[in-house]
């Protein structure tokens, strides 16, 4: 097929030879030409008439053909990105789209890997181009409507691939698979948050595991919220499932099922190793109450403070203002303990979490030390904690269909890839104009062709003569 | 010597100047295609920042464009291209981009209106700007494409990092095992370390709780909460293991070392303490001070309605920003003194009591491992040390997720702050095509010049060089230069050579005069070229030996022998009209029909014809 490639240059160079030959002859033999016969001239080449146009069709279809069997084996590839960021030179996690990622030396070394093609990564590069509409435009930055980014990409194949062993449009076809799985990878929706792993749970206490779900589901709910802005009222085909209901679910595992296994587990006082988990709440509780203290005395140096605030200094000044559900609201100018108050407030806050926090490690640290579970109880709390485990990676797959359904409708695969067709009108008015130089080129050669043998003639005869004169010569000696 | 004429210089240089012209144009293309031409890629860029209007990035910087070229951007650009420095030097390329602002006229009119009101400190700060590269066509088309959006790209990742996203936690578990820390040390700086990464994640979740790695699939919240559960569960787990074993790789050094911290938390407080007690004492002085320096209000009625304090109104109320010494703009802070005595008063008591609540904490570190063994077993060193090692790689398979995101957290805040308002396009830079016609057209020009100058030297040249002076014909010289360039090669069967001889001229000239003798041979000359003449196809010359050389490329007998006649009969009626007598032997040989196609065996021919004193056809013409 690269030898059709060929055809069309080749007919060129056949065509400027002949123009070439066609002038030269011209001039040598301008001073022959009657320019007052010129019809009679023309004549000569009535006779040739049907050959001539027999050559021109051949030459038309020769032409034609050969340009669109090439526009058909080599065509150009249109990339175009259709996700709503495109438009703004962005890809779709946001960050700085670039196209010459395209034809990227890791993205060429997997199309050569994947096609076993015999090129190296710099020879497929020189191969390859890519341009935009906007390339033939100059840049005209006075002008706002100028200022475009490109979401079409044209991607060309040079030919002379064929040399080693393989097409254009199988290189292409190749470059599209490998960058669309690379630009879905760096760029696309990732949702391996989804799979979920519960290889850490191994040997893990009985109320960690309670804490390890948690932080799964939350990773599934936090997955979702960010397609839930987008579009709310998004629903899956068959289940009929929506973002909200979905996230709905999960925090009712949250705040049911696993509530109801915390129980279960503090109930009953289990614990994988009582000693290490009492231990451990121990040190945790210690920890927990250095850092109350530290709360709570930042809260008292406050108040200490405020307590201090001599009532000259805090003269205020009441301003009208508006409160949050828009009604006038007379407030006043801040001071500086109002910020003190507010500080206090916020150690307060943490410090009373930070009590709630050991009073339930002490609990849970005083119901393990307490009971003895049987066996049958361990296995009740095994099964709940598979059920559990089963809910979640049902949760979690449910999202995914939902978020993989929801991306394919809104991003329609992020990019589209199409070939071009031939353009035939184009080809053909080509092949019409190559041939109509190619009529032109041939009829003056047959027109000048009498006055070129004539003039041959001319010029051979002395030499022929003069040769038959030495030979006599030559004889008589 | 012949009439200035320079369309006839043109028209006999016509093939050379079109020739010189054309491989002009062709060299210089080729030249300029392959060498001079260079690609320029080019795109525009806008800083979308909060403060970029006012020429300052996120982090209160000035916007430094200069950043865009910066060594350390160019160099990471290539390398991720994998450009070999044979393609490119960084500085080759540095030289070669350029960033300007794009200001237009609105923004012209806008800052003439703010000076002309008054505001001399304003300035127009751009916010658009062209970015473009120059490079040239060796390395083709795409490479300034790939070059100019490799550089964006990581100015765009540096710029988020430097200027928005600029604190990342740092790791130091992560050769934690290698150090000679003590267990109980190694867990502490697990716990501080994971306390600080949740601090950082928290202010991340704060700034952009939405964004979510495509590479890691993690969002910061996702992070934090790995990293939290990690600290509550594992790190505890590890504490209580090294507190209930009271595992120690050496118990003195460690005891020694808490109480060393307790004796340095004793000092820091005894300063805290003199210091509260001076900061109590200000703020009763300023207290008093405010209370006397206050002006009396007077009421309405005219009398003090008591001391209270008036100065409380800021100065420079009005203004946002100060400017300090360096010229860097900073924000007016308008907290009252009071207050600032208050804050720092409340910063040394929590220092102080926060440094009591450390030191009780010590103190049970030490009261655990008092009774400890000066080292513990082997076998519960070996178990923590594994379970140390464990977490530790943990923590760090956790922190090289977090960094990977972090980094495209970078790059997702440079996009936000610098948007693309363009494609990158690539434009050849000369329009080389135009640059070809005009040097075809100036080679022309030049040509045509040229060849005037030429060919008028030539004709000097020709004049005084190869012109017989009496006739103005070519002389021997110029008829040896003829004969010797054809000789070699055959001539056609159409060419004909005539030799013409005045036979009585010195007799006339005895009889008439000089004079007379010069009239004739102008007279001769001019009949004959009247009827010969001279051309790319006919040569006449004179040889010096008083024979008039006639060659003729196409001409058969009949037209020589026509031309012959014609001219004896002009010659007859002119001497009859001048009164001399011309004798005129002539003798002609065609190459045709002598079968002799070699110039000088043709001359010879006709020579000998006119020297016999006939022609071919033995005749002779005898004027009166």
């Amino acid at each position: 097929m690269i030898l059709v490639c060929f055809i069309v240059p080749a007919l060129i160079v056949c065509l400027v030879i002949l123009y070439a030959v066609l002038i030269g002859r011209f001039f040598l033999i301008k001073s022959k030409i009657p320019v007052l016969g010129f019809k009679g001239v023309l004549n000569r080449t009535a006779g040739r008439r049907r050959k001539l146009a027999a050559m021109g069709a051949l030459f038309f279809i020769v032409s034609f053909g050969a340009q669109v069997a090439v526009d058909l084996w080599a065509p150009d590839m249109l990339m175009v990105f259709n996700y709503e960021e495109a438009a703004r030179g962005q890809n779709p996690n946001v960050t700085r789209f670039n196209e010459s990622n395209i034809l990227s030396e890791s993205i060429l070394e997997k199309v050569i890997q994947r096609g076993s093609l015999g090129l190296t990564p710099e020879q497929l590069s020189k191969a390859l181009s890519i341009s935009t509409s906007l390339d033939s435009k100059k840049l005209d930055v006075t002008q706002e409507s100028d200022l475009k980014i490109s979401t079409e990409y044209k991607v060309r194949c040079d030919e002379k691939v064929a040399f080693h062993g393989t097409d254009p449009k199988t290189v292409l076809n190749l470059l599209a698979d490998v960058y669309w799985e690379e630009f879905v990878l760096r760029y696309g929706e990732n949702d391996s948050i989804l799979d979920l792993s519960f290889d850490g749970m191994e040997g893990m206490e009985y109320l960690d595991v309670k804490d390890y779900l948690e932080m799964q589901a939350n990773k599934l709910r936090n997955y979702l919220p960010s397609y839930s802005s987008e579009s709310s009222s998004y629903r899956a085909k068959d289940s009929e499932e929506t973002f909200s209901s979905l996230s709905e679910k999960i925090g009712n595992f949250i705040d049911i099922e696993l509530e109801r296994y915390e129980a279960f587990v503090l109930e009953n006082g289990l614990s994988q190793n009582r000693d290490t988990y009492q231990s451990r709440m121990q040190y945790a509780n210690h920890r927990l109450d250095t850092l109350q203290r530290k709360d709570m005395a930042a809260h008292d140096v406050r108040i200490e403070a405020i307590n201090m605030y001599n009532a000259y200094m805090t003269r205020f000044v009441l301003i009208p203002t508006y409160d949050t559900d828009k009604e006038f609201y007379m407030s006043k100018t801040k001071v500086g303990v109002d910020y003190f108050a507010d500080e206090a407030e916020e150690h307060l806050e943490s410090a009373t979490k930070l009590v709630e926090e050991a009073q339930h490690n002490t609990y849970a640290s005083a119901q393990v030390g307490r009971a003895n579970p049987s066996s049958a109880v361990r296995e009740q709390a095994d099964r709940q904690i598979q059920a559990l485990k089963a809910e979640l990676m049902n949760l979690a797959a449910q999202s995914r269909q939902l978020c993989s359904d929801y991306v394919k409708e809104k991003r329609d695969g992020y990019i589209q890839m199409s070939f071009d067709k031939p353009p035939v009108l184009f080809r053909a008015v080509i092949a019409l104009f190559m041939t109509g130089l190619f009529l032109i080129a041939w009829s003056g050669k047959a027109i000048l062709e009498p006055f070129w043998r004539q003039y041959r003639g001319e010029r051979t005869a002395p030499r022929e003569k003069r040769q038959e004169s030495e030979n006599r010569e030559e004889a008589k000696a | 010597m012949r009439e200035l004429d320079v369309f006839r210089y043109l028209k006999k240089y016509r093939a050379v100047i079109a020739g010189i012209s054309v491989l002009a144009g062709i060299l210089f293309y080729i030249i300029a295609r392959f060498s001079i031409q260079q690609y320029t890629a080019v795109t525009v860029i806008e800083y979308t920042g909060s403060r970029a209007e006012e020429g300052y990035s996120t982090d209160g910087k000035k916007i430094d464009t200069t950043e865009l070229y910066a060594t350390n951007l160019v160099a990471q650009a290539l390398k991720n291209l994998d450009a070999d420095s044979g393609e490119a030097t960084i500085d080759k390329i540095r030289m070669n981009i350029h960033v300007e602002p794009i200001i237009t006229e609105e923004d012209l009119l806008v800052q003439q209106s703010k000076l002309d009101n008054g505001e001399e400190d304003y300035e127009l700060n751009p916010t658009r700007y062209v970015v473009s590269f120059n490079c040239g066509v060796g390395n083709g088309k795409e490479y300034p494409r790939k070059v100019l959006n490799q550089i964006l790209q990581e100015y765009a990742a540096y710029y988020g990092k430097t200027h928005v996203n600029t604190s990342l936690a740092a790791n130091p578990v992560s050769d934690i095992t290698s150090k000679g820390y003590d267990y109980l040390e190694m867990a502490e700086v697990m716990d501080d370390t994971l306390t600080n990464i949740t601090r950082h994640l928290t202010d991340k979740i704060e700034w952009n709780g939405e964004f979510r790695s495509s590479r890691t699939g993690r969002s910061f919240q996702d992070l934090k909460d790995e990293f939290q559960f990690i600290q509550d569960v594992e790190v505890r787990q590890l504490f209580s293991e090294i507190l209930a074993g009271r595992i120690t790789k050496d118990r003195d050094l460690l005891l020694e070392k808490y109480r060393n911290r307790n004796n340095d938390l004793s000092i820091a407080n005894n300063a805290a303490a003199f210091e509260i007690e001076k900061i109590r004492g200000i703020i009763n002085a300023y207290e008093n001070a405010m209370g006397e320096f206050s002006t009396p209000v007077v009421s309405d009625d005219g009398t003090e309605s008591g001391s209270l304090l008036q100065n409380n109104v800021l100065p420079d109320v009005y203004d946002d920003w100060n400017r300090d010494e360096d010229g860097e703009w900073t924000p007016v802070d308008r907290t009252a003194q009071y207050d600032q005595l208050l804050m720092k008063y409340i910063e040394d008591r929590t220092f102080y009591e926060h440094n009591v609540i450390d030191s009780d904490y010590n103190n049970y570190i030490i009261s655990v491992f008092t009774g400890a063994p000066a080292s513990s077993s082997e076998e519960s060193q070996n178990n923590i040390q594994a379970e140390i090692a464990r977490l530790a790689e943990k923590i760090n398979a956790l922190q090289s997720v977090y960094y990977e995101t972090n980094d495209e957290y970078n790059e997702y805040l440079g996009a936000q702050n610098i948007m693309m308002l363009s494609s990158v396009r690539v434009t050849e830079r000369f329009p080389i095509q135009i640059f070809t016609v005009l040097i075809v057209v100036i080679f022309g020009a030049l040509g045509c010049a040229g060849a005037a100058l030429f060919g008028r030297i030539e004709d000097f040249i020709e004049y005084y060089a190869f012109t017989n002076k009496v006739d103005g014909l070519p002389n021997r010289a110029k008829c040896d230069q003829y004969i010797t360039r054809r000789e070699r090669r055959p001539v056609p069967g159409s060419f004909a050579c005539v030799v013409l001889k005045i036979a009585n001229l010195q007799m006339e000239n005895a009889r008439l005069g000089r004079e007379a003798g010069d009239r004739m041979i102008k007279d001769f000359v001019e009949i004959i070229t009247s009827v010969f003449v001279p051309s790319d196809k006919v040569f006449v010359g004179n040889n010096g030996a008083g024979q008039y050389l006639i060659f003729a490329e196409s001409m058969d007998r009949e037209q020589v022998t026509a031309a012959l006649f014609q001219i004896g009969i002009v010659l007859n009626e002119r001497a009859q009209e001048r009164g001399y007598h011309m004798d005129v032997k002539n003798g002609f040989a065609c190459g045709e029909e002598e079968q002799c196609f070699y110039i000088r065996e043709l001359l010879s021919i006709a020579m000998k014809r006119a020297g016999d004193g006939h022609a071919s056809d033995k005749e002779e013409k005898t004027v009166a």
